[in-house]
């Protein structure tokens, strides 16, 4: 019986041209947002190389220098992104792209894609993960808000149980029924991503298995909002209302909750600002923080240290380069210093995520966004590696060069200059590809969310349909 | 009246006032920028007349710092203030604030904003937002009354921006509340408008999808393939190319102060030696990196442009854009903060450059010709264009929608 049920309902809904229309656009629409991430991503990677190799070469060429002074130039880092952030963009577009590896900068990426971006990419991008997210879920509760409110408003429901249907077999036809035409279209549309974006920006191993994890989300978060819809639908004395709660549902779960939760995350915990950052590191350079002095008794405990080490009591006594120490021993503080603020700033943001994720409770849709962000190596805090890269490379670069100039430079002091060798010396930056399978298992408060809201929300659709109709037999 | 009416017309009330909620706490939280940035010139005021060896009663005076280093220490940064709309529209004010800062050539970007991408990228949660996708759903679906539901836009708009903690005092805010009051109101008449009694429900559901999310996502995402923004690693890329021959060239002369090290000159070299060969150096720099930045500005601006006017193809866009604009939260007013602070730059620059003049070392009198810098908020034309074609876009709308409604 229950096979009957699903056998016709799958048949009239293929029957039904303007459905047919609503899934080939559907899937149109989901094919094309992959084919525009596939060309962003080409034309990001294209960008990247050459901008890299073209960086290098201006650092190479760039003419005989005191060492100390092509610290101040330095070079630039760009960060990889994986070949499923086109699916999954995440934050991408909110994280800055180009590092400045210089003495005297914070380490960090600027000029986020975003800020050239209109303002209305704020309320609709078009991604993949934009349609899985949002336009997938309005697609469900259009297809689903009928399934069992339908038959109740046209009587249908009562003649089949006078006929001798039973409740369960009639609710169980209809929920596979419909199921398995969104089965249909979420295998389509999760094949056809795969499929694309693996042409179009070569997956490894990492990216494969991080995709098909991201298929069993998309499939927990679906079924979810599915569910949910059979669930109003099951409630619902009408199919218009039916609709109505299914749209409100969509409305909160796809739109508000998750702006909600972010903001959220964002007010719990007050972000650094950028101000608030540079007037800290200011003053720790100036005024010393922790264990560390000023920046005039730094000075003088080196030219102190230098004395004590030589046996010497006048700095024209010297046989190093007093700047050069100073330099060396200054970066180390600034590296310090950098160190202790992006660690607080980062703590900030993680709880700031921690809140955000919290707010998955009330929308599977914000486990859906970190889960996939962070399998897809697009979450913010998976810039962090690369940040560390920068830092630790640019700390190298200082340190090797301000050594040249303390051994070398005793005679010449600035005027020492150094060339092409040197600069051979310092290897080209490369940060590695954000790690995707183990971030995301850090991620388990998303991951037991998405379940226990699957799993919630099946009983919720089974109940709702067994019972609810005794209602309606009421009414 | 219908009770299914009440329910939906209180739950979009709520929204609206649970929005304006949300968006009074992100403008509260904005708003510490600005304490930041007073406080941060205040110190940098502090150290920077400690260094330049006003007070030596520290013990930490520098007087043989150069007039360019003193004065590089002390400029003040800027920034533009909270907009007084920003709580009912909080749009992008957290990723545009950038904080400027005055140098020896004009003013720089000094500082992006630092921010959680995990939480921006999420998009915030605001009374435009709110009316964007909510009233249309409430309009096609709710029983029809149309003068209750023609009315509800602007009487939720004006509710909500009275909770967002908007400055009621200043007439500024009324003017652009009236502007926002107007194009939600004719937002109403487009669905309105727009609706019709003989489509099924699941039709109405697909006009909706489609003119308020898939047309705005679309006009994005043709222009980013057809007209993108020049990429900011290219740029980076030019900017270094361009960077490092005009510093080798000045390397030489900059040699006895290790680069930008004058407290440790050496060969007999002065401070005033310094500043003339180092302002000489940011002339050339400046005329060097000015070219590529307006070629990058400007790329981004044609971007912007080009979805702007796209998006008109959608009235959901031309409502969001144009609330932005309204609020003050969009682009304009980010554009008007800069232009101000480029001009303060420039004053800046004229009176640092009269400092380097007079010589070393800097006197209290060279402080008190700087110039002050005073947030002016953006012309009226300025936020008003972008409102009015807003309104004229989706009076064009409504116009189309009634003449189809006619001739049926």
């Amino acid at each position: 019986m229950i096979l009957s049920i699903v056998l016709k309902e799958w048949k009239e809904f293929w029957r039904h041209r303007a459905m047919r229309l609503v899934v080939l656009a559907y899937l149109g629409v989901y094919a094309l947002s992959v084919l525009l991430g596939a060309v962003e991503h080409s034309r990001y990677e294209t960008s990247r190389v050459a901008a890299e190799k073209s960086v290098r070469e201006s650092w190479l060429n760039q003419g005989e220098k005191n060492p100390h002074a092509a610290t101040y130039f330095g070079t630039v880092a760009f960060p990889k992104r994986s070949a499923l952030s086109i699916l999954e963009p995440g934050a991408l577009p909110y994280l800055g792209v180009v590092a400045y590896l210089r003495a005297g900068l914070r380490t960090e990426f600027v000029d986020l894609p975003a800020r050239d971006e209109s303002p209305l990419a704020g309320l609709a991008n078009l991604s993949p993960a934009f349609c899985w997210q949002v336009i997938f879920p309005f697609v469900i509760v259009l297809l689903t808000y009928s399934a069992l409110a339908r038959d109740r408003e046209t009587g249908m429901e009562r003649y089949l149980m006078a006929v001798g249907s039973n409740r369960a077999t009639l609710v169980f036809g209809k929920t596979f029924g419909v199921g398995l035409v969104l089965l249909v279209i979420y295998l389509a549309a999760f094949g056809l991503g795969g499929a694309i974006a693996s042409l179009a920006g070569g997956f490894g191993q990492e990216d494969t298995s991080a995709w098909l994890l991201l298929g069993l989300f998309y499939f927990l978060f679906s079924g979810t909002v599915f569910f949910l819809a059979l669930a109003i639908s099951g409630l619902a004395a009408t199919s218009r209302k039916s609709l109505t709660g299914g749209l409100v549902m969509w409305l909160l779960i796809a739109v508000v909750l998750p702006r909600l939760a972010a903001d959220n995350g964002r007010v719990s915990t007050a972000s650094p600002s950028a101000m608030e950052m540079s007037r800290i590191a200011e003053s720790d350079l100036e005024r010393g923080f922790e264990d560390r002095p000023p920046r005039d008794v730094r000075t003088e405990g080196t030219l102190n240290m230098l004395f004590r080490e030589m046996k010497v009591g006048r700095r024209e006594d010297l046989t190093v380069n007093l700047p050069g120490f100073v330099f060396i021993s200054e970066a180390e503080v600034e590296n310090a210093s950098r160190g202790l603020r992006l660690g607080q700033a980062r703590r900030t943001f993680a709880s700031q995520n921690a809140t955000m994720e919290w707010g998955a409770a009330f929308s599977p849709a914000t486990a859906l966004q970190l889960l996939g962000s962070t399998l897809a190596g697009s979450a913010a805090t998976q810039r962090d590696g690369a940040t560390d890269a920068a830092n630790l490379y640019a700390h190298r670069m200082r340190r090797i060069l301000n050594r040249e100039l303390a051994a070398k430079g005793k005679e010449q002091g600035g005027a020492f200059l150094t060339g092409k060798k040197m600069w051979n010396q310092i290897d080209i930056f490369e940060a590695d590809l954000p790690k995707q399978i183990e971030a995301a298992a850090t991620r388990t408060r998303s991951i037991v969310t998405l379940l226990i809201w699957f799993t919630f929300t099946l009983v919720l659709a089974a109940t709702s349909g067994l019972v609810v109709p005794q209602l309606g037999e009421r009414s | 009246m219908n009770r299914y009416l009440i329910v939906a017309v209180s739950a979009f009330l709520l929204l609206g006032l649970a929005a304006a909620w949300n968006g009074r706490r992100m403008r509260e939280s904005l708003g510490q920028v600005e304490a930041h940035v007073a406080s941060a010139n205040q110190q940098r005021l502090e150290i920077g007349k400690l260094n330049a060896g006003f007070t030596s009663s520290e013990g930490r005076a520098r007087p043989e710092d150069s007039v360019l280093a003193a004065m590089d220490r002390m400029s003040p940064w800027m920034v533009s203030g909270t907009p007084g709309l920003a709580g009912a529209a909080i749009g992008q004010t957290a990723l545009r604030r950038t904080i400027w800062r005055p140098n020896s050539v004009g003013a720089e970007r000094g500082l992006e904003v630092f921010e959680n991408g995990q939480t921006l990228a999420a998009g915030g949660f605001d009374l435009a937002i709110v009316m964007v996708l909510a009233l249309p759903l409430v309009i096609l679906f709710a029983p029809r009354h149309d003068t209750l539901l023609l009315a509800l836009g602007p009487a939720v708009s004006l509710l909500g921006i009275l909770v967002s903690g908007a400055p009621l005092a200043q007439a500024d805010t009324w003017m652009r509340a009236l502007v926002w009051l107007t194009l939600t109101g004719l937002y109403g008449f487009f669905w309105v408008f727009l609706r019709r009694k003989e489509w099924v429900y699941w039709a109405t559901g697909v006009t909706y999808l489609t003119l308020v999310l898939i047309v705005p996502g679309l006009a994005v995402a043709v222009v980013d393939l057809v007209v993108p923004a020049s990429s900011r690693m290219e740029l980076a890329a030019k900017k270094q190319a361009a960077l490092l021959p005009i510093m080798a060239k000045t390397s030489r002369d900059l040699a006895p102060f290790y680069e930008s090290h004058p407290e440790f000159v050496e060969n007999g070299a002065t401070p005033a030696d310094y500043d003339r060969i180092r302002l000489a150096a940011e002339v050339q720099w400046s005329e060097a990196w000015e070219p590529l930045r307006q070629q990058a500005e400007g790329s981004a601006v044609l971007h912007r442009l080009a979805v702007e006017v796209l998006g008109k193809l959608s009235p959901a866009s031309i409502l969001y854009s144009a609330l932005l604009e309204t609020a003050g939260t969009g682009v304009s007013r980010q554009d008007a903060f800069e232009e101000t602070a480029r001009e303060f730059g420039r004053q800046w620059s004229v009176a640092l450059r009269a400092s380097v003049g007079r010589g070393h070392p800097l006197r209290p009198a060279d402080l008190d010709r700087l110039p002050t810098f005073r947030y002016q908020e953006q012309s009226l034309l300025s936020w008003m264009l972008p409102a009015v074609i807003g309104i004229l876009s989706l009076s064009a709308w409504v116009a189309a929608m009634q003449m189809t409604r006619k001739r049926r």
